[in-house]
C-alpha cells in the first residue's frame, strides 16, 4: 500500500457512494459525471448564489448528516463499552459541518478542516504507516474534504451575508 | 492473558498408555512385512508430501530465481469432475508423479492417470460416489501407491493406487491400467462403514490420502463437525494393502475393538477423528496420526476420559499392531475446533546432545510448531505452559487449567486490540469496534461463551492447516504459510437453536431438493450454525468475522502470510503477507487492486533446490514463485480458479515441471472448476 493506493481507494470509494446513491446508473457514468462536475467548476465558475451550487451544498449536508448520525449514536455506545471516543466526536464534527454547509457558510470548511486534521493525527497515532489500516480512517474523511472543496462556490464568508 | 513459560518438556512427555496387550486370537492374521525401500522424490513425486517424510521439498534445480520469469504453461488438464448445481466442491487435488504419469483423484474420487509431460489422459476409474456423500464440500486431496514385492513383475496391481472416498470406501486400482485390483477387498473396494454404525451419507467421509507403511494402509476419516455426540467414530484402521483385509483398528475409546467391534456394536462413537494426511516411517514401522477435536467441538462436558487423553494429539502408532507408542496433546480439552490439520513432516534434528535423531515436526492451527524425537515423542524444541482463562465459560470446571505452547516458534500473532478493527469507512469500522468491545476476549484461549460472542483468534483455519509447511533441508529453512484471521462465535442455548430450526445432518430435511445434498447450506462459510444436537448449546460461527451487511472482515489485513523460519534456531528469516487485493472488495465487488494485502489461504507450498517456493493457496487465485532466501515474489500467473491445493514439482525428459490443482474452493469462495495446471520453462 502506498499513496497510489490512497488515490485508487478514493476513486473506489467515490464509486461506492455513487453505487449507493444511484444504483441504476453505471459506475463509469458516475465517475464521468463527477469528473465533469469538477472540470465545470474549474473552468466556468457560476455565481456563489447559483441555484445548482446551493443545491449541491445542501445535498452534501444531508449526506454528512446521514454519515454523522450513526457515528454519533454508535460512537456513544462504543464509549459506553469502553472504546474509542473518536467516532462520536467525528460524527459530531460532521453534523456541525453539515449544519454550516446547509447555511452555506464558509465556516463549514474551517470546521471540517479541523475535524479532518484531528482525524489524520488520530489515525497515525493509532496505526502509523499501516496503509491498509488507514483505509477506513483516512479515505472517507478525505473524500468528504474533497467534496466540501468542490462546493466551495456555494459558501459565503459571514460578512458577505450582510 | 498471563503467559507463564515454564520449560515443561518432561511434563509433556507421554509414553503410550498401558493398553491391554492380550488381543484375542487372530486367525488368518495377514503377514506383517519387513521395511521396504521407499521411492525417492526427485524426478518423481511419489508421496502426497513429496518424500516419504512429507517435506514438500523437490531436489530439482532447473527452475531458478534467474529464469523463473520464463515459466509457461505446459498444459491445463480438466478433470471433467464438476459440481452439479448447488453442490459444493473444494477439490484440493495434489497428484503423485510416478514414471511418466501423474495419478490423482478428482473432487468426487474419480481416479485419473495422465501423461506428466502433455496432460493426455491415460485412464480414469470412476468409483461412482453419490452426490449425497459430499460432506462440507467434495474434496480428495490425494492418493497413495503401494508396490507389493512378492507379486511378479507385470502382475496386475503389482503397483496399485489407493484412495479413500467420500462415501467411505478404500479403492485400489492398477497403476498402469486403472483396472480395479481384484485381490483387494470386494473387487478393488473395501467398505469403511463397517463397524461405524448408522450410515448417514456425508457424515463420514475420507478426504485425505491413506498412509501406507509396511504394506498396511492406514486411514481415518473426516466426520462432519458439530452434529451430535453420537457421531461416527474417529477409529484409525490399518488394512492389508494387497488383500484389503482389516489388520487392526485403533479405537481410543475402546482398545478391545482392535479387531473390529463385536456383532451389533460400533467403534466408540463421537471420538476424535483424523481427517488430514498422516505420515509414515517405514524403517521404524510407525505411522503418525494427527487427531482432531471430538464430534462436538465447542462443548466438552461429558466427553469420556479417553477422548480427554487423546483429542487433538499427534499419535505414533506401531503399524504392525495398531497400538499407540507415544502421543503429544497439542490442545487439552479442546473447545475451539483446533483440530490437528497439518500433515506432520519427518526430518533429522539434533537432540540435546547434538546428535541428529529421527524427528517429526508438527505445525498446529494455533500456529505453534513443535519438533519431537519420532521414536519416543521426546520434545526436541522447548515447550511451555500457559494458563487458560475460564471467565464467561459455560463449563469452567471442565476446562483445562493450562495449555502447551511452543517456545521455539509460533505463527500466531499478538492478540487483537480494538484498533485492529477494520472496514472501508469509519462507520463499518465503528461497528466492528463495538463488536470487539461487546465480545468476550482474553486472547487465543478464550473459552466459548453464551452471554456474548467470543473472539477465536487464530481461527479454526489456522495458523497452519492441511497445506502444512515445506522444508528446505539444504538451506535449513521451514517455509510456512498461515492464516491470520479471527472467528466471531457464540454459543446458542438449545431452546433458541431448536426454535431456529437448526437440524443435524441425520435429521430429515423437508425442503431440500436433490440439488442440495447434505453438506450444502449450513455448516461452513460466513455465518453458520452447528446444531450440536442434544447438547445444552448449539454454536454460531462467523468464520473470518465478516461484518454485518458489507461482508468486509472486521479485523484489519493481513489475513494470511508466508514465513521462512530458521530450522536450527526457530527464528523468523522473513515474513510476508500472502496475496493481493485483486479479487477482494466490499459487497463482494472485485476491486482489481494489485497491491499486496495478505489473504486467507488454504493449501501448502513446494520448495525446490533451485531456490524457489511455489504456492497458490491465497484467495487471489494467483500461483506464485517466491525467492526462498528473501520472500520476494519473482513470478506469478493468474489461475483459472483458486489454487487451494498443494503444488508439486517433477521432471520428465530432463525438464522440470511445477504443477498445481486450480479448481477453486467453495469455502474459500474462489470459484469452482476442474483445472490442473502444469508449468515448465520456455524452450
Amino acid at each position: 500500500m502506498n499513496p497510489l493506493c490512497a488515490v485508487a481507494c478514493s476513486v473506489m470509494y467515490a464509486h461506492l457512494i455513487g453505487l449507493r446513491a444511484r444504483r441504476q446508473r453505471s459506475t463509469a457514468h458516475n465517475y464521468k459525471s463527477i469528473m465533469t462536475f469538477i472540470s465545470n467548476n474549474a473552468t466556468t465558475p457560476s455565481g456563489p448564489t447559483g441555484r445548482g451550487w446551493r443545491f449541491a451544498a445542501f445535498a452534501l449536508a444531508i449526506v454528512l448528516v446521514l454519515f454523522g448520525l450513526p457515528l454519533v449514536g454508535g460512537g456513544i455506545y462504543l464509549i459506553i463499552l469502553g472504546g474509542s471516543w473518536y467516532y462520536a466526536l467525528a460524527g459530531l464534527g460532521l453534523i456541525v459541518t453539515a449544519v454550516e454547509l446547509a447555511r452555506q457558510r464558509m465556516r463549514a470548511l474551517w470546521i471540517y478542516l479541523v475535524v479532518w486534521g484531528l482525524t489524520v493525527i488520530w489515525a497515525f497515532w493509532e496505526v502509523g504507516f499501516d496503509w491498509w489500516g488507514q483505509v477506513p480512517r483516512l479515505v472517507a474523511p478525505t473524500v468528504v474534504l474533497v467534496l466540501i472543496l468542490i462546493v466551495l462556490p456555494a459558501l459565503r464568508r459571514p460578512q458577505a451575508r450582510t | 492473558m498471563i503467559f507463564k513459560p515454564t520449560l515443561a518438556a518432561a511434563l509433556l512427555l507421554s509414553a503410550g498408555p498401558a493398553f491391554a496387550q492380550d488381543a484375542p486370537a487372530q486367525p488368518e492374521q495377514p503377514q506383517v512385512r519387513p521395511a521396504a525401500a521407499q521411492p525417492e522424490v526427485g524426478s518423481d513425486w511419489p508421496f502426497y508430501g513429496g518424500s516419504e517424510g512429507a517435506q514438500r521439498y523437490s531436489p530439482l534445480d532447473q527452475i531458478t530465481p534467474e529464469n523463473v520469469a520464463n515459466l509457461e504453461r505446459a498444459f491445463v488438464y480438466p478433470t471433467r469432475d464438476l459440481p452439479e448445481p448447488g453442490a459444493r466442491y473444494s477439490p484440493e487435488t495434489t497428484p503423485l508423479k510416478v514414471g511418466r504419469s501423474l495419478v490423482m483423484c478428482s473432487a468426487k474420487n474419480i481416479l485419473i492417470s495422465i501423461d506428466a509431460a502433455t496432460g493426455e489422459e491415460n485412464w480414469r476409474h470412476d468409483p461412482g460416489v453419490a452426490a449425497q456423500a459430499i460432506p462440507h464440500a467434495a474434496a480428495c486431496r490425494g492418493v497413495s501407491t503401494y508396490t507389493e514385492p512378492s507379486l511378479p513383475d507385470g502382475a496386475q496391481c503389482k503397483t496399485r493406487v489407493i484412495e479413500g472416498t467420500l462415501d467411505a470406501r478404500l479403492i485400489a486400482v492398477d497403476l498402469e491400467t486403472g483396472q480395479p485390483c481384484a485381490d483387494f477387498g470386494d473387487n478393488g473396494a473395501v467398505d469403511l462403514w463397517q463397524g461405524i454404525g448408522q450410515k448417514v451419507p456425508g457424515w463420514y467421509a475420507v478426504t485425505a490420502p491413506p498412509t501406507i507403511v509396511r504394506g498396511i494402509v492406514v486411514t481415518g476419516a473426516q466426520v462432519k463437525d458439530g452434529q451430535n455426540r453420537d457421531a461416527p467414530s474417529g477409529v484409525i484402521r490399518g488394512y492389508d494393502a494387497v488383500t484389503g483385509q482389516l489388520v487392526w483398528a485403533w479405537d481410543h475409546g475402546n482398545p478391545d475393538n482392535s479387531q473390529g467391534p463385536a456383532e451389533g456394536e460400533t467403534y466408540t462413537r463421537g471420538t476424535s477423528n483424523s481427517w488430514t494426511a498422516g505420515v509414515g516411517d517405514e524403517q521404524l514401522g510407525y505411522v503418525y496420526v494427527p487427531l482432531g477435536t471430538p464430534a462436538i467441538d465447542y462443548y466438552g462436558t461429558g466427553r469420556i476420559d479417553a477422548m480427554n487423553e487423546y483429542s487433538n494429539s499427534l499419535v505414533a502408532l506401531d503399524v504392525t499392531t495398531g497400538q499407540p507408542v507415544w502421543h503429544f496433546q497439542a490442545t487439552r480439552r479442546d473447545v475451539w475446533d483446533y483440530d490437528l490439520g497439518s500433515q506432520p513432516t519427518l526430518l533429522d534434528y539434533p537432540n540435546a546432545q547434538g546428535d541428529n535423531v529421527p524427528a517429526i515436526m508438527l505445525p498446529t492451527k494455533q500456529g505453534d510448531i513443535y519438533i519431537f524425537d519420532r521414536r519416543t515423542g521426546e520434545p526436541l524444541t522447548p515447550i511451555g505452559e500457559v494458563e487458560a482463562p475460564k471467565d464467561n465459560s459455560v463449563e469452567p470446571e471442565w476446562l483445562a487449567d493450562t495449555q502447551p505452547v511452543s517456545l521455539w516458534h509460533t505463527l500466531r500473532k499478538e492478540p487483537k486490540q480494538e484498533k485492529d478493527m477494520w472496514g472501508f469507512t469509519p462507520i463499518d469500522q465503528m461497528m466492528c469496534r463495538i463488536q470487539f468491545r461487546w465480545s468476550n476476549y482474553q486472547g487465543y484461549l478464550t473459552p466459548p461463551s453464551v452471554d456474548k460472542p467470543w473472539i477465536m483468534y487464530p481461527s479454526y483455519n489456522g495458523g497452519s492447516d492441511w497445506g502444512s509447511v515445506s522444508i528446505d533441508p539444504v538451506r535449513r529453512l521451514i517455509i510456512a504459510n498461515y492464516n491470520d484471521l479471527p472467528n466471531y462465535d457464540q454459543l446458542i442455548p438449545r431452546e433458541e437453536a431448536d426454535e431456529m430450526g437448526v437440524k443435524p445432518i441425520y435429521a430429515p430435511h423437508d425442503n431440500e431438493s436433490a440439488h442440495k445434498p447434505a453438506g450444502a447450506g449450513r455448516g461452513e462459510g460466513g455465518g453458520s450454525v452447528y446444531p450440536q444436537a442434544e447438547e445444552p448449546y448449539a454454536v454460531r460461527v462467523n468464520a473470518g468475522w465478516r461484518n454485518w451487511g458489507t461482508g468486509v472482515p472486521c479485523a484489519a489485513p493481513p489475513y494470511g502470510g508466508i514465513r521462512a523460519i530458521d530450522l536450527d534456531t526457530g527464528e523468523t528469516v522473513w515474513d510476508e503477507p500472502l496475496g493481493t487485493a485483486r479479487r477482494n472488495g466490499p459487497f463482494g465487488i472485485k476491486s482489481h487492486i494489485p497491491f499486496t494485502i495478505g489473504l486467507p489461504n488454504n493449501g501448502g507450498s513446494v520448495t525446490t533446490a533451485g531456490g524457489l517456493t511455489f504456492i497458490g493457496a491465497a484467495t487471489d487465485n494467483l500461483f506464485r514463485a517466491i525467492d526462498v532466501q528473501t520472500g520476494e515474489v519473482l513470478w506469478q500467473d493468474v489461475l483459472p480458479n483458486g489454487g487451494q491445493a498443494n503444488p508439486i514439482s517433477y521432471e520428465v525428459d530432463g525438464e522440470q515441471y511445477v504443477l498445481i490443482g486450480a479448481s477453486g474452493h467453495s469455502f474459500m469462495e474462489t470459484g469452482q472448476g476442474d483445472e490442473i495446471v502444469a508449468y515448465r520453462l520456455k524452450k
